[in-house]
């Protein structure tokens, strides 16, 4: 009986605090350590300010967009930087600012050549991909837009040619993720479209806040999904719609996410897709031009409680490294990020056990990549987060949407622990974010990214971590020279292996650096490297000294037969 | 004469009890509390353009507060007022400060938890739960939701004992044993967690998470064929917890427009039209504007075979925006079943004119066009409809009814297998494929698919109807 007196006088704090002017904010964990990234935006010559609308008016694509995309468009051996610009969607708008290349000049620096290039689509940009669909060698984009997609085809010289309509890929809808893969094999990448939402200003909602005033829909609200876009390369310049012969007609959803892996390991590439608020699909590539969506039967449809969760941005990795790719899914808040352990011939709902649930369940995650960031054998994660509705209580009040991202440490027993992305106080560590592209942009091998937030300036992030361990890359090119996603490698050091894909369509709208990358024990080198490329072939290369990038070419090595 | 007390009621009567003890002088009161606790409302700082129910409701709690600032209750209630209603700061701040004042009430500490978890403050909202638990080792809601965390968290040994210790006080509950039977999933108890999802989908069929967690189970052992037809069930399913004394005050103050909205969409859902109706009558008087509740209400109102109301609610909202195809769809339903065929093929050719990329539109156009012997344009709609929202297994059921009229057996069977499919639960997509499947004489496929359905549902009279027609065939 006595605790009711002496609990009446606890001085207990009732979180969280009031602010100056008595407006509620929210505050994000503490997360005690060294910072792991330091923002080299200003230094980088990076200016771009993503603007989702000159006039808030709350239709629904505003608060979705954009990516980025890391791409060597000069052949130059550096990365260069695409960013997608939204704009405005309002018809008689004169204010196009048009999406942007950046030209990476070295010693972290970027000059704008979107002009001299020709890649200022005024589109209303979601997401990109980056891919040598003509072979040439040399890489082209694909952008998607809130109306027709945009394909530039790389001259070669510094400059593309906007090809959609003539190679017939200028989907009309709202696209979001986007990528190349070789579907069936035959040496021509093909392309895969995920849409989101059949929009138009006049569909357009008034939806409300709990506290009742204007604001952004959820997809559900319009209840109009889409269909996924399938085009096949014919090679010759051009593509065909092959989205019902392939089967993708059977699904509808509001696709954000796309992951291109093979996922049942048979050499054939399948493809991915979160949808927000309605079951996402998994594609299994039958081989012959057919895909069939085996998510629910795989364990990656919904959520280990059965609920189709409102998924953005979509990883694959093979986290547990069992060589199967697992998948790692952002979600709205509320909502818990997932982890999807593939075991092989099915997927386990794994985030309990990852410790991922209760960090997350505060943020609407959006990009998101898995790499050893800090060079230690083990795979980190880093989250970019950014609400899509007006939530209480806020994190800033000059932007109602904007959320801390947050950066976990992988540990060997399989659980992520969060440490901290940026110093305190660095501007923009909370913010809309939105696409999150990933690269050893400074070849120092470690691995950077660059955030787009929305309605406000993107962020380079440079990687500054401490390193636990030496490390080596890859990249990996067929005969003509050409990336090749969807690859995967065992990379042999000693006695340990490590399994990487190549994943160009990563993230949230995004295109990473197309090279693989892993920690080696310090003095050690890569004594073997196995390489199975699209299509089941496998060659062994190798031995490589570590501390750089080696290029592994595509009938260059050993031929190997056994299965790995 | 007794009457019967409301939980609040008996907090405060409780904390009225103990009063004396206060001023009579336990040694802690006097050296810790030289006077009662008061403390003022949790107050909107940003009330925005909060419901007018909300605001209203608000008020009033606030005001007992202030009579009373030295009442756990009324700050409770004040807190539940903004729980109900998803202000979750503030129903945080409010559950702390009644704690604060009576912390022998371990609810107002639960509810406080469950709020701060949905502001985002996980840890402090576990580490309250805990603490709450611990005192309140009888509440089967409290233990079950230190289950589901401690499982969200990757703690199943922690989850199996928080859910054990609710199964003994509420046994067999389905929404207790899907959760046990996910932790022992977790802690690799395969064997055990079959035997628990097992029961928890005998005791609630119709319980979704019961039936993903079997499906689960049954797909990790391998049983892949076994376990579709859970895991299909279980989409979209919502986890429930048991009540507490709090609940029942708790659900009468959802006054706001989404509240009031989602138990309406809800009420239909169960075959309630006239609650829905009574609901969104209510809605549509606050906010007479709101064309989306008068198309609801009017949908409503047709439900409820009230016809010329439901017409009068369409023409209201047709008023405000003529350009709404939901409108046209339901004016177009009304009309059907008024057996007013012209006037409904006018309003479903303009739901489509209006909402041509919705499949529902086309899907009533032909409804329209098949009631007015127009199989074929009937069929053309379909597949539109088909085409657009490949999602529903209503509208390959419909297709498959009209290939059959139109003779197209093939067509008609792919279409309704596909429907089982999509919804391999449904009894009557099933009973339909079986029927096509034997009458285009594809009956030993017909006989599979009956006994698959005759082992899902052994004592529906669809299945005996079936038993007995394939006895006829002497099979």
């Amino acid at each position: 009986m006595p605790v009711c007196a002496l609990a009446a006088c606890d001085s207990r704090q009732e979180a969280p605090a009031t602010g100056a002017q008595g407006v509620e904010r929210a505050s994000a964990p503490r997360v005690e350590g060294t910072p792991w990234f330091e923002d080299a935006t200003a230094a980088s010559g990076i200016d771009f300010t993503h603007v989702r609308a000159f006039e808030q008016r709350f239709w629904f694509p505003e608060i979705m967009g954009a990516g980025a995309a890391w791409i060597d468009f000069d052949g130059d051996g550096r990365l260069d930087l695409y960013c997608v610009q939204s704009g405005d969607l309002d018809a008689a708008s004169d204010a196009r600012p048009g999406n942007r290349l950046f030209r990476n000049i070295g010693d972290g620096k970027f000059e704008d050549v979107t002009a001299a290039a020709g890649v200022g689509d005024t589109g209303y940009g979601m997401g990109v991909t980056v891919g040598d669909y003509d072979g040439d060698g040399d890489a082209d984009l694909y952008v998607t837009n809130v109306g027709a997609n945009v394909l530039y085809q790389n001259q070669g010289d510094g400059t593309f040619r906007d090809v959609s309509a003539q190679a017939g890929v200028a989907d009309a809808g709202w696209g979001t993720s986007c990528g190349f893969f070789d579907m069936d094999a035959d040496g021509h990448l093909d392309l895969f479209v995920v849409d989101y939402v059949r929009w138009s200003v006049a569909r357009e909602l008034p939806c409300k806040t709990q506290y009742g005033e204007r604001d952004y829909c959820a997809p559900n609200n319009f209840n109009a999904p889409s269909q996924c876009v399938l085009y096949r390369n014919r090679g010759d310049g051009t593509f065909a719609n092959v989205t019902s012969d392939a089967g993708l007609g059977a699904a509808f959803g509001n696709g954000l996410g796309l992951a291109l892996a093979d996922f049942d390991r048979d050499g054939r590439v399948d493809a991915y897709v979160s949808n927000d608020g309605n079951p996402n699909q998994l594609w299994i590539n039958q081989g012959d031009g057919r895909f069939v969506d085996k998510a629910l039967g795989a364990g990656v449809a919904v959520n280990m409680n059965g609920t189709a969760e409102a998924s953005m941005g979509t990883v694959p990795a093979d986290i547990d490294q069992n060589g199967f790719v697992d998948l790692f899914i952002t979600n709205l808040r509320g909502e818990t990020n997932t982890v999807y352990s593939n075991q092989g011939k099915r997927f386990v709902d794994d985030t309990p056990r990852t410790g991922v649930a209760a960090a997350s369940r505060q943020f609407t995650g959006f990009g998101n990549g898995i790499f050893d960031f800090d060079l230690d054998g083990v795979l980190d994660l880093l989250v970019c987060n950014g609400r899509v509705g007006d939530w209480r209580p806020r994190f800033r009040e000059d932007d109602r949407y904007a959320e801390p991202n947050q950066l976990f440490r992988g540990t060997q027993g399989g659980r992520f622990q969060e440490v901290p992305l940026l110093a305190a106080g660095t501007p923009g560590a909370v913010g809309t974010s939105r696409g999150a592209a990933f690269a050893d942009f400074d070849d120092d091998g470690d691995i950077d990214v660059l955030v787009i937030e929305n309605n406000a300036l993107g962020r380079l992030l440079r990687n500054v971590a401490p390193r636990q361990e030496a490390w080596v890359g890859f990249h990996l090119r067929d005969a003509r020279g050409s990336d090749v996603p969807g690859a995967s490698v065992a990379i042999r050091s000693g006695t340990s292996t490590t399994y990487r894909d190549v994943f160009v369509c990563s993230s949230y709208c995004s295109a990473n650096d197309p090279r693989v990358h892993c920690a080696l024990s310090k003095g050690a080198q890569a004594d073997e490297v196995l390489v199975t490329w699209v299509g089941g072939a496998r060659e062994a290369f190798g031995p490589f000294e570590a501390g750089r990038y080696h290029e592994v070419r595509q009938g260059s090595g050993r031929a190997v037969s056994t299965a790995r | 004469m007794t009457t019967k007390q409301g939980p609040n009621e008996r907090a405060r009567a409780w904390t009225r009890s103990l009063a004396p003890l206060f001023l009579c002088g336990l040694p802690c009161a006097f050296v810790a509390c030289s006077r009662p606790v008061e403390l003022p409302p949790v107050v909107l700082t940003d009330a925005g353009q909060l419901d007018g129910e909300v605001v209203a409701l608000v008020e009033r709690k606030i005001k007992a507060v202030e009579k009373s600032p030295g009442d756990a209750s009324a700050h409770g209630s004040l807190g539940l007022a903004y729980e109900a209603n998803r202000l979750w700061q503030s129903a945080a701040q409010s559950f702390a400060r009644a704690a604060t004042i009576q912390p022998e009430e371990p609810l107002w500490r639960y509810h406080q938890a469950i709020a701060a978890d949905e502001v985002g403050d996980s840890e402090g909202a576990l580490a309250l739960l805990r603490g709450v638990a611990a005192e309140m080792p009888k509440e089967a809601g409290v233990q079950q939701r230190l289950g589901d965390w401690l499982q969200e968290r990757g703690d199943p040994a922690g989850a199996i004992q928080a859910f054990h210790r609710a199964l003994v006080l509420v046994p067999g509950r389905a929404e207790i044993l899907a959760g046990l039977a996910q932790a022992q999933l977790d802690a690799g108890d395969s064997a055990g967690a079959l035997r628990t999802a097992d029961q928890a989908v005998r005791a609630d069929p119709a319980y979704g998470p019961a039936r993903f967690v079997y499906g689960t189970v049954l797909s990790r052992l391998g049983r892949d064929g076994e376990a579709a037809p859970h895991l299909a069930a279980g989409v979209g399913a919502k986890k429930r917890f048991a009540a507490d004394r709090l609940d029942g005050e708790l659900a009468g103050y959802a006054v706001n427009w989404v509240s009031q909205n989602q138990r309406a969409t809800e009420s239909i859902a169960r075959g309630r039209p006239a609650e829905a109706v009574e609901l969104w009558q209510r809605v549509s008087a606050k906010r007479p504007n709101d064309v989306e509740i008068l198309v609801n209400l009017g949908g409503a109102l047709l439900d409820a075979g009230r016809i010329d109301e439901s017409l009068e609610t369409l023409a209201r909202a047709e008023a405000l925006d003529p350009d709404q195809f939901a409108i046209h769809l339901n004016r177009a339903d009304c009309h059907l079943r008024a057996n007013r065929l012209d006037q409904a093929l006018v309003s479903a050719k303009r739901a489509v004119e209006l909402g041509g990329s919705v499949g529902r539109t086309h899907e009533m156009l032909a409804r329209v066009l098949a009631s007015s012997n127009r199989p074929q344009d009937a069929y053309v709609e379909l597949k539109r409809a088909v085409a657009l929202d490949a999602r529903d297994p209503r509208l390959r059921n419909a297709l498959a009814g009209i290939c059959t009229q139109l003779n197209l057996l093939d067509e008609a069977i792919a279409n309704s297998q596909e429907s089982v499919r999509m919804d391999p639960n449904s009894i009557d997509y099933r009973q339909k494929t079986i029927v096509l499947l034997v009458r285009n004489g594809r009956v030993d496929e017909g006989r599979a698919a009956y006994d698959e359905l005759a082992k899902m549902a052994p004592n529906d009279e669809r299945v005996a109807n079936l038993r007995e027609e394939f006895r006829k065939l002497g099979r």
